[in-house]
């Protein structure tokens, strides 16, 4: 006689998950508890570390176990042999990146991290350390601790700043909405070019490359805030070198009034060209600046108020 | 030596980087959220605050929280805070619960100063700044009695640099958040002295990015929650000047999404309910910067679309059972429905005067007294925006501090005088 499949019912398995959680939350305690009085009698100590990292696997964000592992490294830093201590550090990173893994946004981690290369330093692999950050930001293109991070593991590095450069331009290419590689880009391009001669070079080819940009998606607004950017740079370059401020915002209005003869609502081109105008010349665009105006508060009703108040301005 | 670089070779460890979420995917999501509306204008006036599920919801937290909130573990004075902040903007009293607030909050408290995340931990800006947070808003003198101001004081100067911002804890990371959560305890606990603050605002300056608004540390990019702060704390200390303003108004301006309504905390990123109120709020202080005197404020509202606002809050982030979340397809946390319930409080009224100075100051509202004076906030409530039915207003929020304006004054009333 085949037993007929026992049925859990809804409110048995709610019981059984409810006592599951129950279990866990007592667990998670236990587990505080005994970091807690272990450190009232011993200090904090190796034993420390195996105790704190089983809290750590279940909240990396309980930044006082963290603070607790730093003060037990140290601890041991004056303690055991140096060869013994850089491979504490090694087990450290790779307990690390586990905990990123899992959770790739928790500011304790990141801390922790560079804390620990920086004490490792010219033992650390910092080449590694940059290609961590390279996997997880193909992941997660937008993760501000990751860049930061990879900022500050590329100086060390040796990475030069056009090898940084080139990075972004990767990024871009793969897609151009990738607003922090635009970001990344504006702060490495004044390093690398200090010579006004070279700046001003380089600005136009960023302009081109926003143009394909644009023209790829005029309604995206990373290149344009970009853009927005370039025209303060060029504007103060140009005038560096003595030559007229606005020459090349001129050249990037026509090209505008290109792409909005096939867009004529797109939002972006509209409103760069009212803010370049304003910057440029509003007294003499005055009229053209609020046409614009008038049909941004039609296609971009969200910012109704915001274009009314830019209208006083002009 | 046992090297990192010889793990290279099995990258199997499967990352759970968050992908970028489709932008598309979202917009059509929203899109069936805000259809009845397209179809039928009038139906706006079956959209709904759901105030009783919610108030429910948030009090059956303090029963008690399921494991996964376990890692909130070390932000418990977070959790009192976002719990009793959103039940107070819904007009919910938690008065009966008072003294056991302040108890447990007082367990929190480091006999060296400042708040930590929970019994038996670090002391830590974040936790400091919800933990009085929440203290104003029990608003007892109970409450107020039981902060420590003098070892407050110590902890604050432990946490300060030299170059002029504060790390989080010690030996912790140093950040915006930490400077906005260091001047608001200091501002609303009397204890903000030139020493505290020397080189904050030059600090924070080099936070505005190019595109205007205000990122984690110099060299971030610019980010909602980052921005608030920023902004926030140079109201605080009347320090705005080191920030390019126009370009922080186009910044913050554009955050607010055509179709999905709700505002984005970065660029090109998706929309999220508690944005309503990192980036809502930015508003109200930007026009006090721009209008300083409050007969020259105008009273016409904020420079974003606030019914737009509103509607993501009431019909994209609302749960029908009570609490409210991110957007639709998350869960609802205790953290999304404090500020979501605080951004649709900044986009439902207009008439926030601010004034950060405190004085000596009678409540108007507890005492009934008239005495004339430089008030810290006041609130007209016909001055209102509203989607819906008026039953949908929810109480004023202090742009600053996110507590109701008359607790802020109430409390400056307290500390200011001892």
């Amino acid at each position: 006689m085949h037993g007929r499949v026992k049925e859990r019912t809804s409110e048995e398995k709610e019981r059984i998950r409810l006592a599951a959680e129950a279990e866990k939350v007592k667990q998670y305690c236990k587990d505080v508890d005994v970091v807690t009085s272990h450190v009232q009698d011993h200090g904090p100590d190796r034993q420390t570390l195996k105790l704190t990292q089983t809290v750590l696997d279940t909240n990396p964000e309980y930044y006082t176990m963290w603070n607790l592992r730093r003060q037990a490294l140290e601890k041991l830093q004056d303690e055991i042999p140096k060869s013994e201590m850089d491979n504490m550090y090694y087990e450290e990173l790779k307990f690390i990146e586990h905990a990123i893994s899992l959770n790739t946004k928790c500011y304790w981690t990141w801390h922790h991290r560079k804390w620990i290369v920086q004490r490792l330093a010219h033992l650390t692999d910092w080449q590694r350390e940059v290609k961590l950050c390279t996997k997880l930001l193909n992941l997660d293109l937008r993760n501000f601790h990751c860049w930061s991070y990879r900022r500050f593991v590329a100086s060390h590095a040796n990475e030069s700043l056009s090898q940084q450069f080139d990075y972004t331009t990767t990024k871009i290419e793969q897609n151009f909405s990738n607003y922090s590689a635009w970001h990344q880009r504006s702060a490495l391009l004044l390093e690398i070019e200090k010579d006004d001669h070279g700046l001003l070079n380089a600005l136009q080819n960023e302009l081109e490359l926003v143009r394909q940009a644009v023209y790829t998606e005029p309604n995206d607004q990373s290149p344009w805030i970009y853009h927005r950017w370039l025209m303060a740079q060029c504007k103060g370059v140009l005038t560096r070198l003595g030559r007229p401020p606005h020459e090349l915002a001129q050249q990037e209005l026509s090209h505008i009034k290109e792409l909005l003869s096939i867009e004529p609502e797109a939002k972006w081109p509209l409103l760069t060209t009212a803010t370049m105008m304003i910057d440029v010349d509003r007294s003499t665009y005055a009229s053209e600046i609020k046409d614009i105006l008038t049909t941004l508060k039609k296609v971009d009703p969200a910012r109704q108020e915001y274009y009314k108040f830019l209208e006083t301005k002009v | 030596v046992a090297r990192m670089s010889s793990q290279d070779g099995d990258d199997d460890e499967e990352w759970e980087g968050q992908t970028v979420e489709d932008q598309e995917e979202v917009t059509q999501k929203l899109d069936r959220c805000y259809a009845a509306l397209r179809r039928d204008a009038s139906k706006e006036n079956d959209v709904h605050l759901f105030r009783e599920e919610h108030i429910a919801w948030l009090w059956r937290g303090f029963s008690g929280l399921p494991s996964g909130y376990s890692s909130l573990d070390a932000s418990r004075p977070w959790l009192c805070y976002w719990t009793i902040q959103a039940l107070d903007l819904l007009g919910e009293s938690t008065a009966r619960r008072a003294s056991q607030i302040v108890g447990f909050l007082n367990k929190c408290q480091d006999t060296e100063g400042g708040f930590t995340g929970g019994p038996g931990q670090l002391p830590h800006l974040a936790t400091t700044y919800s933990a009085v947070l929440a203290l104003l808003v029990v608003g007892t003198e109970e409450a107020y009695k039981s902060i420590d101001r003098e070892k407050m004081s110590l902890f604050l100067h432990r946490r300060k640099c030299a170059n002029g911002g504060f790390t989080m804890h010690d030996s912790g990371e140093q950040d915006v958040r930490s400077m906005y959560t260091a001047i608001v305890v200091a501002k609303l606990l009397n204890l903000l002295t030139p020493e505290l603050v020397a080189g904050s605002a030059e600090w924070l300056a080099q936070c505005q990015t190019y595109e205007g608004g205000l990122g984690g540390c110099p060299g971030n990019e610019a980010h909602g929650g980052y921005t608030f702060c920023g902004v926030a704390a140079l109201v605080i200390l009347g320090r705005t000047d080191v920030l390019d303003m126009p370009r922080l108004l186009r910044w913050v301006a554009n955050r607010q999404m055509e179709d999905d309504r709700g505002f984005q905390g970065r660029t090109n990123k998706l929309v999220d309910s508690c944005y309503s109120f990192w980036q809502g709020a930015v508003f109200p202080l930007l026009s006090y910067v721009m209008h300083p005197e409050p007969d020259s404020h105008t009273p016409s509202g904020w420079l974003f679309d606030q019914r737009a606002l509103q509607q993501y809050v009431l019909m994209c982030a609302q749960h029908a059972q009570g609490g409210l979340r991110d957007k639709p397809g998350k869960g609802c946390d205790y953290y999304h429905t404090c500020y979501a319930l605080a951004g649709l409080s900044v986009a439902q009224h207009n008439d926030l005067v601010i004034t950060p100075e405190p004085s000596p100051y009678i409540d108007k509202h507890l005492d009934g007294n008239e005495e004339e004076d430089d008030d810290v906030v006041s609130v007209s409530s016909s001055s209102v925006t509203l989607f819906g039915p008026t039953e949908n207003v929810v109480e004023a929020t202090h742009p600053v501090y996110n507590v109701r304006p008359e607790k802020v004054a109430r409390a400056m009333r307290y500390f200011y005088s001892l």
